[in-house]
């Protein structure tokens, strides 16, 4: 079952504010796709209107062969029609229940008695939660809340999946196993899911598709790998994770190489064709390695000064002055570094990412994001 | 309940104020949606039963036809002529001095003691602490008609248990105690009163953050000035807020200014009023003008009241987070603060209850006689045979719990509809929905009763001299109370658990049926219960517009009252208390077991 969105379009404060601005995507069967931006970006927009609580003002949305939403159609289907299961944000598990019934609600008055206790049962046990059956639901734990949302999600067998930044309430070391959980789950029944969520890691880890959302409109797409190492754009470089940017002048080609001066010094670049006057390069953190002094006079190396390490545990987190421009890098825990340390850093030239001319604009949110949450609350 | 919507997009029309651009749907969507219909039924009832009402009230102040009269709804019978008799001959004079001294006695002397309680049972490690707390919580049930009775059985000058005991003690020839004086007046209401001041400033001083004041002590101050720099600032919004509540208590309260105000020759404006139409030669303007007069204060007064309780948000004190308050070790001293503690819940709560039930069962041959040791030879059942036995007791029942789960059960459909509009949807103009439920705890139940007795004498529905008139007095009465009760558990229930039914497969009905109603019962039935117990408490306004046969509980104790048989009277009340604990012990299991916060 594929979801497929196409010039989608969602307004509020009176069709001032585009929180969904004509976007089009399309989630292959089996695959997840994550929504990626920050808030009031019009992600969650997005997933509400493919589950049918929000009504959009224009576009279409296909979930598998059958059209939910046309805009041209005038076909709205309301949420109970769609066959979606979907995890909500608070999780939303109705506290005057039991888990069963949370989670047999979907099946009730769809299917025999006998059947709806053994699938109930069954999705139970597949989230590890079929000891807790009879337990009432506001005596649970936030992560158990989550697989209670989760298998209600998937007991009515939907043809997809939506999930509404599921793991942010809960704490690091549980997101962490539960989004294992999750995508195991996913790929073991193969159901096509769109996830939504602000956390940069979250969306690279989980996700077959990526796409970055910024004021209502897509500003990249792609797989993870592609959206990290790759990006669409500086603005997009720097919101999926850290990232140096350089900006390089005077580009020429020498032994099928670019070269080019930049505020660290000369820079080579792994780059075919005819270079362009000027460009930027994006150097991930984890590239930037500390050389000893025998790489002196290689390709790409710097000397140049640490302002800042601070220790995480596995590595160091450093900031280098090389000739007034700084750079952030990963050093690894023996290392050791420390503060006013005169170091040799060196970037491969093959490591340097040439980022499209064109900016995407800053990943922000719109206005809308009060305005909507003020009117769902309201 | 609420008329359900079947799709989606009547529900998002309702949930954005932006309504769909096609032309011709919206030409539909008006007069289809039955939310719109519900919208307008509901504002309907509402300005028929509290607008309304109001606006004939005034109208009868500036009015010189009587209440019925064919000339009443004539603007030619617009005159001052009620403002001038009410002004005229130092009668109003008199009234405004004796109000002004009740009610700020009250005020004054209520506040010292609740708060010295609320302090004791917060702050201090004295010992019995949950057991002053809970005697607080029980006062609630007594209704103030009881506590004025049981003090004069008490500190009355000719059968006072009390005096008889000092006179007895110290050799005394007169009663050192005298009920029917100003100060009687004031010390038995705020014994009425004390358990709101301490409920009220109880909540105060548990909501306060304690490091504010831990990080005062580091700072190096002492306990005095970190109480004076620190603690009291902070809780001076919920103080000045609790001062303004008493004070419109003060003016508004019936019940002792009239059993014992009126022998004391110190006339309130309630009293008044309740007077101008109740004895001849009746006088419906001049009433029309003092209700005028009162509701005009209270409504300044509870602007007040909202200003400063917006200030204590400001002030972030109060929220809404558990925090273990700091309590003040008192050493030996603690002894002293449970005596003083103990003497005032044996005054407020200990010597009217067991002065009543002295007198219930005191032979009512022998007429009502102080608390002595040969008495209690003669104690019998008699009186509450005799309860058991009376027509107007049993009619009184009937009639209260008629009106009590009738007004309960309308009111709290009302307001649940009124919630669901203003906190769910946004259909505009929901607001004033909810300006105009609220606005009855600004008006004077005897301001409300005047209002109510002419209005039904001058429209021709004929409820004026049936049950029906108190009925729909008593809805209007208790709408406040029940929205805020509806909208928060309306607030609490949050739109994804509603969202989440639908997109589980469950129709906008199934949803609602399954889901938001089964979270909304704790709420209701909390609500039911405060407007049931409060109707069975209800006296000042019931009195303007009862007729023979229709006497709810209040009426009927005080019926009994005026004509004195004190035993019977006695035993009566002990059956309502009973009954109101009970009522009030179901309350508190369900808000325990749901967690719903209990509105006083």
């Amino acid at each position: 079952m594929t979801i497929e969105v196409t010039d989608l379009l969602k307004s509020f404060a009176g069709g001032s504010v585009r929180a969904v601005d004509e976007i089009s995507f399309a989630v292959p069967a089996g695959s997840v796709l994550t929504l990626l931006g920050p808030s009031g970006c019009g992600k969650t927009t997005t997933m509400r209107s493919i589950a049918g609580l929000e009504k959009p003002e224009g576009g279409t949305i296909t979930v598998g062969e059958k059209v939910v939403y046309s805009a041209r159609q005038r076909i709205n289907l309301r949420p109970n029609q769609r066959q979606v299961g979907m995890v909500f944000q608070s999780y939303a598990i109705w506290p005057h229940m039991t888990v069963f019934d949370n989670v047999a609600y979907p099946l009730k008055g769809n299917v025999d008695k006998a059947t709806l206790r053994e699938r109930s049962m069954r999705v139970l046990e597949l989230v590890g939660l079929d000891h807790l059956a009879d337990r009432r639901a506001p005596n649970l734990s936030g992560g158990q809340q989550q697989r209670v949302a989760l298998a209600r999600a998937l007991v009515g067998q939907p043809e997809v999946l939506l999930l509404d930044e599921p793991l942010s309430n809960l704490d690091a070391k549980l997101r962490d196993q539960m989004r294992k959980e999750i995508r195991e789950l996913q790929q073991s029944l193969g159901i096509t899911t769109l996830y939504v969520t602000h956390d940069q890691s979250e969306a690279l880890a989980i996700s077959d598709y990526v796409a970055i959302m910024s004021q209502g409109q897509i500003v990249d797409f792609g797989e993870p790998e592609r959206i990290y190492s790759r990006p669409a754009s500086r603005s997009v470089a720097e919101f999926i994770g850290m990232a140096n940017v350089v900006d390089v002048t005077k580009l020429r080609v020498v032994d099928g190489r670019w070269v080019g001066e930049s505020a660290l010094g000369a820079i080579t670049i792994d780059h075919a064709g005819q270079p362009p006057a000027t460009c930027s390069i994006l150097v991930r953190l984890e590239d930037l390695h500390f050389v000893g002094e025998d790489q002196v006079g290689q390709t790409n190396v710097w000397l140049g000064t640490v302002v800042s390490a601070i220790y995480l545990g596995s590595f160091w987190e450093c900031i280098v002055d090389v000739n007034g421009q700084r750079l952030r890098t990963h050093v690894p825990r023996r290392q050791r570094p420390s503060e006013g340390q005169r170091v040799h850093v060196q970037v491969p030239a093959n490591c340097c990412y040439l980022l499209p001319e064109d900016d995407t604009g800053p990943i922000a949110g719109t206005s809308s994001d009060e305005a909507a949450v003020a009117e769902r609350s309201a | 309940m609420t008329t359900p919507v079947e799709s989606p997009e009547q529900v998002a029309a309702l949930r954005s104020p932006v309504e769909p651009p096609e032309q011709g749907r919206r030409r539909r969507w008006v007069p289809r949606d039955p939310r719109t219909f519900v919208f307008l039924a509901v504002a309907a009832i509402l300005v028929w039963e509290i607008a309304i009402p109001l606006i004939i009230l005034l109208w009868g102040s500036v009015s010189s036809a009587r209440p019925g009269s064919d000339e009443f709804f004539s603007p030619s019978s617009f005159t001052l002529d009620n403002f001038a008799r009410a002004f005229d001959g130092g009668r109003l004079t008199g009234v405004l001095w004796d109000t002004f001294v009740f009610a700020t006695g009250t005020t004054v002397l209520a506040f010292i003691l609740g708060t010295y309680l609320a302090w004791v049972c917060e702050r201090t490690n004295t010992p019995l602490r949950g057991f002053i707390t809970l005697m607080m919580v029980l006062r609630l049930i007594l209704p103030g008609i009881l506590t004025t009775i049981s003090w004069i059985f008490l500190a009355s000058p000719n059968i006072g248990t009390l005096n008889r005991w000092l006179q007895a003690l110290f050799g005394l020839q007169e009663a050192p105690l005298n009920i029917y004086s100003m100060a009687g007046m004031i010390w038995v209401e705020t014994m009425d009163i004390l358990p709101l001041v301490f409920l009220l400033m109880s909540a105060a001083l548990r909501s306060m953050d304690p490091s504010l004041e831990e990080a005062s002590l580091v700072a190096g101050k002492g306990l005095l000035r970190t109480t004076g720099r620190i603690t009291l600032p902070l809780i001076r919004p919920a103080i000045l807020a609790t001062l303004i509540l008493l004070l419109i208590r003060g003016i508004e309260t019936f019940e002792t200014p009239a059993l014992i105000g009126i022998p004391a020759q110190k006339f309130t404006f309630v009293v008044e009023i309740w007077r101008q139409t109740s004895t001849t030669p009746t006088d419906f303007g001049v009433a029309a003008v003092f209700a005028v007069l009162i509701l005009a204060f209270c409504s300044c007064l509870l602007w007040l009241y909202n200003h400063m309780t917006r200030h204590a948000d400001a002030f972030a004190v109060v929220t809404g987070k558990a925090f273990r308050p700091r309590r003040t070790d008192l050493g030996a001293m603690k002894w002293g603060t449970l005596a003083g503690s103990l003497l005032i819940c044996l005054f407020s709560l200990g010597l009217p209850m067991i002065i009543l039930v002295w007198a219930s069962f005191y032979p009512p041959s022998r007429g009502f006689q102080p608390i002595t040791a040969d008495g209690f030879a003669l104690l019998s059942w008699d009186n509450y045979r005799a309860v058991l036995d009376s027509d107007l007791v049993q009619r009184a029942f009937v009639n209260s719990t008629f009106l009590g789960i009738a007004s309960a059960a309308v009111v709290v459909l009302l307001m649940t509809v009124v919630a669901w509009i203003t906190v769910k949807t946004s259909i505009p103009g929901r607001m004033w929905l909810d300006h105009l439920s609220f606005a009855p705890i600004a008006i004077p139940a005897v301001a409300m009763g005047v209002a109510f007795l002419w209005l039904y004498l001058s429209v021709p529905i004929p409820v004026y001299g049936t049950i029906w008139i108190l009925f729909l007095l008593y809805v209007a009465r208790f709408t406040a109370v029940a929205l805020r009760i509806m909208s928060a558990s309306m607030t609490q229930v949050s739109d994804e658990l509603h969202e989440a039914a639908e997109v589980a497969g469950a129709s906008w009905w199934r949803s609602f049926r399954t889901v938001t109603m089964p979270l909304l019962r704790p709420g209701m039935l909390a609500a039911f219960i405060f407007v049931l117990v409060h109707a069975y408490r209800e006296l000042s306004a019931s009195l303007l517009v009862y007729s023979y046969g229709n006497e709810p509980i209040g009426v009927a104790v005080f019926d009994i009252w005026e004509n004195g048989s004190y035993g019977l009277l006695s035993a009566f009340g002990i059956l309502v208390v009973l009954a109101l604990a009970f009522f009030s012990i179901i309350a508190r299991v369900i808000s325990n077991r749901y967690g719903v916060k209990e509105e006083q």
